[in-house]
């Protein structure tokens, strides 16, 4: 494909071809780097929407005035994500507690809250999950870049050196292949800082939502722990 | 590695199609870019931008106005020699500060010094200062230049210029003025003779009267020697008068050779003079090139202030006729009135009021003038101005109603 192209100068292609062996492995790295980075963002864009429509989603059910027990039903046996994830653990913690002879009250509460904290922690790093390429991309790539077009500047000078002539012929395409390497930098560098930006602010938020529901989930088990704690203690005195 | 083989996998994920979309994504913008930059545009050269001149109607009718291929002529200029001098005129206060000389000042007097006009080319640049003052000595030499001036009234050179030439002819009607003069003189002594002679005779002749056979060959005797003397006379006459002219032939040459050294000198002394010409010439603003016949030219004429507001009189005196101004309507602005003429001074468009107002009084004085206007329409215009028409096509014309009162 570089082949067919390469005979029309001053092409992408031919500037290509025509660069230093480090200012081509440059720009293949970059070009790999802007590739990656758009695949995190379209991924990650698309993910965070999925999951923050399956919340509202929850919310709306939870809230229903469904009974839990029917909930945790229709939803043990799918894979979860978010207010769904910390609701599963939560209630598997309850359940376990009730299924053998209903001993272990005392710290059940305790328990919970630990079930929600590990589950909100494994859903945050699933959010914020490769954000950490992006960031790479967003901060490196323009060093990267400058480097490809610091050398490509300094082969040109050289060849200038080497050559004796100075006219502007001579030099301009060194350093159109130069700058080419900024370029494609700054193409993978721009998008990247930008939506790094945007899923660092969207998984903050997702995680704010998740620690509320945690703290009222578990106030709403904690009601439900003491009321079966306060029946208990009642059967046992009768 | 099998990170990467995941990573690899995720990318063909169908719920995860991040990867295939950027790669297709990328793979577009490659070809949109191979498209784009295949060619680089060279710079074109910058194209020099065309001078334009604004022209009003009346400057393009102007311009048009003569024939197509008609030469074009310079402009009507004066002659001019030399750039006026312009007068630097000081505060007195200031006078002890700026003392510049005028340099043009002292040319004048070495001007009337010098009052023989000399036809020495204008072109011929003036001297130095220095040179100028090393020039003026000469003057009490030139009274010998004025001689060839002069000499026209000298009675000898005015033979002399012919004789050059025309030597052989004017020496014949010479030669008969001198012949009657000498005569008288050489026939007194010839005549005394004659008489001594003949009285020798008439004694001979008492003496031999008896001797009348020798009569005969006594009087041809005499008529021999009457004929002698006379030839004798002639000879003597002759060679009085060869002298004579020949004198006054070498004098001639003499004088003719004379003047022609002199001439000589003189113009060689011209043709040499390194002195400022006498003539300052005419003085103008600027030196003219070339001082035009004063002929026809491309443009037209423009009316000078001074005809501008003569015509102006002239219509506001023949409007003034059908002027009737509504008591009262005396405003204190001064309404301006817009109005096209035709040639024969009738108006073609207008009048019409271009600055129209609310004060008191003024827009009845503005309609008085301008119904005055149209009621006197066609204006005699006078013929001068006719050459002009182009200017005063349009004329902008001001009511002072300061004027009316």
């Amino acid at each position: 494909m570089p082949g067919a192209e390469a005979q029309v100068d001053l092409s992408l292609v031919t500037l290509f071809l025509h660069a230093h062996f480090i200012v081509k492995l440059v720009m293949i790295g970059l070009a790999v780097a802007s590739v990656w980075s758009w695949a995190i963002i379209i991924n990650k864009s698309i993910a965070l929407r999925g999951i923050a429509k399956s919340m509202d989603e929850f919310e709306d059910r939870f809230w229903s005035g469904q009974s839990l027990d029917e909930l945790y039903r229709g939803l043990v046996n799918k894979t979860n994500d978010g207010f769904a994830a910390l609701f599963i653990a939560a209630m598997t913690e309850w359940r376990r507690a009730f299924e053998g002879s209903g001993r272990g009250f005392a710290s059940l509460q305790t328990r919970i809250d630990k079930v929600l904290d590990v589950s909100i922690s494994r859903e945050v790093e699933r959010l914020e999950s490769k954000l950490l390429v992006l960031a790479t991309i967003a901060s490196v790539g323009p060093y990267i870049g400058l480097f490809g077009t610091v050398f490509g500047i300094m082969t040109t000078f050289r060849s200038i050196a080497a050559s004796k002539n100075t006219s502007l012929a001579v030099v301009a395409p060194g350093i159109a292949e130069a700058l080419f390497a900024t370029a494609i930098a700054l193409a993978a560098a721009i998008p990247a800082n930008i939506f790094y930006n945007k899923f660092v602010r969207d998984a903050g938020k997702i995680q704010g939502r998740l620690e509320s529901f945690a703290d009222e989930f578990s106030a709403i088990l904690s009601r439900q722990i003491d009321e079966r704690a306060g029946a208990v203690q009642n059967r046992g005195a009768a | 590695m099998a990170r990467t083989l995941i990573t690899l996998k995720s990318l063909l994920d169908w719920r995860q199609p991040g990867g295939l979309v950027s790669a297709g994504g990328h793979a577009a913008v490659l070809i949109v870019g191979l498209a784009a930059f295949s060619t680089a545009q060279p710079f074109t050269p910058a194209q020099e931008s065309a001078a334009v001149d604004v022209i009003s109607e009346r400057e393009f009718n102007e311009l048009v106005k003569g024939d197509k291929k008609g030469e074009k002529k310079p402009e009507p200029a004066l002659r001019v020699d030399r750039v006026a001098e312009i007068r630097k005129e000081n505060d007195p206060g200031e006078a002890k500060k700026d003392v510049a000389a005028e340099p043009a000042r002292a040319e004048p007097p070495k001007a009337e010094v010098k009052p023989e006009p000399k036809p020495l080319p204008e072109s011929k640049p003036l001297p130095e200062p220095p040179r100028q003052v090393a020039a003026l000595p000469p003057p009490p030499v030139r009274p010998p230049e004025l001689k060839p001036v002069v000499r026209p009234p000298e009675p000898k050179p005015q033979p002399e210029e012919p004789p050059d030439e025309k030597a052989e002819i004017p020496t014949p009607p010479k030669r008969p003025d001198p012949k009657p003069e000498p005569r008288p003189e050489p026939k007194k002594e010839d005549l005394a003779k004659l008489l001594e002679q003949k009285q020798l005779e008439e004694k001979r002749r008492e003496d031999e009267k008896r001797r009348e056979e020798a009569k005969a060959a006594e009087e041809q005797r005499k008529a021999e020697e009457k004929r002698k003397a006379d030839e004798k006379k002639r000879a003597e006459e002759k060679a009085l008068a060869d002298r004579k002219a020949r004198e006054e032939r070498e004098k001639r040459e003499k004088d003719a050779a004379e003047a022609k050294r002199l001439e000589d000198s003189i113009r060689q002394r011209l043709l040499t003079s390194r002195e400022a010409p006498s003539s300052t010439g005419a003085t103008g603003a600027q030196v003219s090139r070339q001082a035009s016949l004063g002929a026809e030219n491309a443009t037209g004429r423009r009316l000078s202030p001074s005809e501008r507001s003569q015509l102006i009189g002239l219509l506001t005196e023949q409007m003034n006729r059908c002027l009737s101004i509504p008591p009262g309507a005396i405003p204190r602005s001064k309404p301006i009135v817009a109005l096209t003429l035709a040639r024969d001074g009738s108006i073609t468009t207008g009048p019409t009021l271009m600055n129209p107002r609310n004060e008191p009084g003024y827009m009845p004085y503005a309609e008085a003038n301008m119904r005055a206007l149209r009621n006197c329409a066609p204006f005699r215009i006078p013929e001068r101005f006719l050459a002009m028409y182009d200017d005063w096509k349009t004329l902008n014309i001001g009511f002072d109603p300061s004027e009316m009162q």
